[in-house]
């Protein structure tokens, strides 16, 4: 394989949790040790549900959170670091889209604004030439130039999050961070701002690494895919792999708990029974074995923490007992239509 | 059979800034003893604001047509004096949020909030509403019972809260729950167990559930009839099977191809054009035709009422009396 655009290797990020005043603050081991790399051009999908760590890793690799530990390599530049200007500069390189573009939309700026700040803060363009990048952008993103006088809260939530799209791709980065950008948005906008995502991967070559937790959408997305579990990878492989095959007992419970729509789809669902424990006292051994449903479970996993091997080629998996024709099985899936 | 609910003609307006918003237009529906409804629409389509009707639980700006009727055990909600309306609350109708973290009280025991609900209803001492308390706890799958029931909201996870909200609410035994999106602020993990749960207990209760949601999978799995709403109107309804096997009205079928899938082969799904237009200002005509993919002439200037579209069945489009889509 070529040299990754994006490489983290081995990355740790620790949260003191203040436990009241007689009691030693605890570490809330946010991120354990991930390591993970995005080919140029690639979607890498990291995929998890809340608190698993999947948006502590983008935070630490946008360096709004250091971490504890661990490498960013961004095309062979050492993100972690970067100070000052060599920082900025790397800034416009890798860029981040949120969840809710109402939470990261200055409420009391036009949008044609906010998608033109970054313009100007980064010095790529001024005055009229500013005006004229900025109508483009909003052209690039499917709107029409004249609601750059619009206040966010006049936009509904697909135009918004186009707003937000515009903005992280005003400084033309190569690689956009995605966090849940679609979660907060109803089903029919929902096709059409993965639509947009699609066709500007395609248009400016990039690289996205798309953090969600709807297995469904990310299916339509990803070349790779990298499940997190309690701060740790389970599983990643490529994406038609890891959908037909999962080898992780957690993956074939985040798939079948997807609701499908079709009464006639009588599928065999694991239900896991439980919530996720909490990253301050992960269980020890294997951190899913509370949980597991796999038939093989026993005294190894309740003891010994399984490392990430390759069961199967570039397709590796955090499980004692993960087999390429599983002993469990995985969910089964409707026949194809 | 009488029906538990019945909705008839439900219109709900607000005013607002720029005029007046038309949340609910016309609203009709029905629901048996044991059956499961799910309304299913986008946001701004008027499920979440018919939901809060039902149990007179609208916020104070919001004005209720006169011919609206909402019959429920053969009385009219909308008539009942403040005091047959609280002997229903709860006891009767109950309901069950999105976000439980916000409709239980932060500061008092959940044990403390369970038994408060029965003796609203129930001439009990507080020893025996805790008993109940306890018994409602483990029936909604909450291990050591006993120890929640002296836990405060912000100890118990996600999934645990929307436990003890479901418990809550059907400790006083009602006859029809209301569930306003109750798994969507939950994990996928726990959001079916949630579902599970609650299709379990409808069952061992005998209730009715009626259940608001924007995920047509999650109707799929538990409901028996679905009614679709868009602008403020019913646009189909019809039982379970029949919708998701040839949905008629076009945003049914709209919505269903744009629901990400993992059967079926993995390929984009395509969208619905546009958006959502403000409640202030529906399109004439079908006010979904500026969306629709199969509009023609006729669908912007008259809107269809619900049509019969086959046993049990209906649909809001004049497909249902044109096939052949203004062609013909």
């Amino acid at each position: 394989m070529s040299e990754p655009l994006l490489a983290i290797e081995g990355l740790v990020k620790r949260y003191p949790v203040d436990r009241g005043p007689l009691r030693k603050p605890a570490a809330l081991v946010a991120v354990d040790g991930v390591s993970l790399s995005v080919g140029r051009g690639e979607t890498l999908a990291l995929v998890g549900e809340s608190g698993s760590g999947k948006t502590t890793v983008a935070r630490c690799l946008m360096r709004l959170a250091e971490p504890d530990a661990g490498r960013v390599v961004f095309d062979g530049v050492d993100v972690l670091a970067l100070r000052g200007t060599g920082l900025r500069t790397f800034r416009r390189r890798m860029q981040m889209v949120f969840q809710d573009p109402y939470g990261s939309l200055n409420p009391r700026m036009r949008v044609g604004s906010a998608v033109r700040e970054p313009l100007e803060i980064h010095g790529l363009a001024h005055g009229a030439e500013a005006d004229e990048r900025t109508a483009a952008l909003f052209r690039e993103v499917g709107l029409d130039p004249g609601y750059r006088k619009s206040f966010p809260h006049e936009l509904s939530g697909g135009q918004r999050q186009r707003v937000g799209i515009a903005r992280a791709l005003a400084v033309g980065p190569e690689l956009l961070v995605l966090d849940e950008p679609v979660s907060a948005l109803d089903v029919s906008v929902q096709a059409q701002v993965l639509a947009l995502l699609r066709e500007l991967q395609e248009r400016r070559g990039l690289t996205y690494l798309f953090i969600a937790h709807d297995l469904a959408v990310v299916r339509q997305m990803a070349n790779r895919v990298a499940v997190m579990y309690l701060g740790k990878i389970v599983e990643e492989g490529p994406a038609e792999r890891l959908f037909a095959g999962a080898l992780h007992p957690y993956t074939w419970s985040l798939l079948s708990a997807v609701p499908v729509p079709d009464p006639a789809a009588a599928r065999s669902r694991i239900v896991l029974e439980g919530d996720p424990p909490s990253p301050v006292a992960p269980p020890p051994g294997c951190p899913f074995h509370p949980r597991c449903p796999h038939l093989a479970k026993d005294e190894r996993c309740r003891t010994e923490p399984p490392a990430l091997r390759a069961v199967e080629p570039s397709h590796v998996a955090a499980c004692h007992y993960a087999t390429t024709s599983p002993s469990s099985p995985p969910p089964t899936l409707p026949p194809a239509r | 059979m009488t029906p538990l609910l019945e909705v008839r003609d439900l219109t709900i307006t607000f005013p607002v800034r720029d005029g007046v918003a038309l949340a609910a237009d016309g609203v009709s529906l029905a629901i048996d003893g044991g059956e499961t409804l799910a309304v299913v629409g986008e946001s701004g389509c008027g499920k979440t604001v018919t939901a809060l009707s039902l149990l007179r639980l609208l916020p104070e700006s919001a004005r209720v047509a006169p011919q609206s009727r909402i019959v429920f055990e053969g009385a009219d909600i909308l008539t009942l004096d403040p005091e047959a309306l609280r002997r229903v609350r709860g006891a009767r109708m109950a309901m069950v949020f999105q976000e439980p973290m916000t409709s239980l009280n932060p500061v008092l025991s959940i044990g403390t909030q369970l038994a408060e609900t029965v003796e609203a209803h129930e001439p009990v001492r507080r020893r025996a509403a805790l008993d109940r308390a306890a018994e409602m706890l483990a029936m909604v799958g909450l291990p050591d019972p006993r120890r929640v029931l002296r836990q405060y909201p912000h100890e118990l996870s996600g999934g645990m809260r929307q436990r003890a909200m479901i418990a809550m609410a059907l400790i006083c035994g009602p006859r029809l729950l209301i569930a306003d999106e109750p798994t969507t602020a939950l994990d996928v993990t726990v959001q079916a167990q949630i579902l599970e749960l609650l299709a379990s207990l409808r069952q061992r209760l005998g209730m009715s559930l009626l259940l608001i949601t924007h995920n047509l999978g999650v109707a799929a799995g538990i409901a028996d009839r679905v009614a679709v709403m868009y602008g403020g109107r019913i646009v189909e309804t019809a039982s379970c099977k029949d919708l998701f096997a040839a949905p008629a009205h076009p945003y049914t079928a709209g919505l269903l191809q744009a629901a990400p899938r993992l059967d079926g082969p993995a390929r984009p799904t395509p969208a619905i054009p546009g958006a959502v237009p403000p409640a202030t200002a529906w399109p004439a005509g079908c006010r979904f035709h500026p969306r629709c993919s199969r509009a023609w002439d006729r669908c912007g200037r008259e809107e269809p009422p619900l049509l019969d579209a086959g046993p049990a069945r209906a649909s809001r489009c004049w497909l249902v009396t044109d096939p052949s889509g203004g062609r013909g």
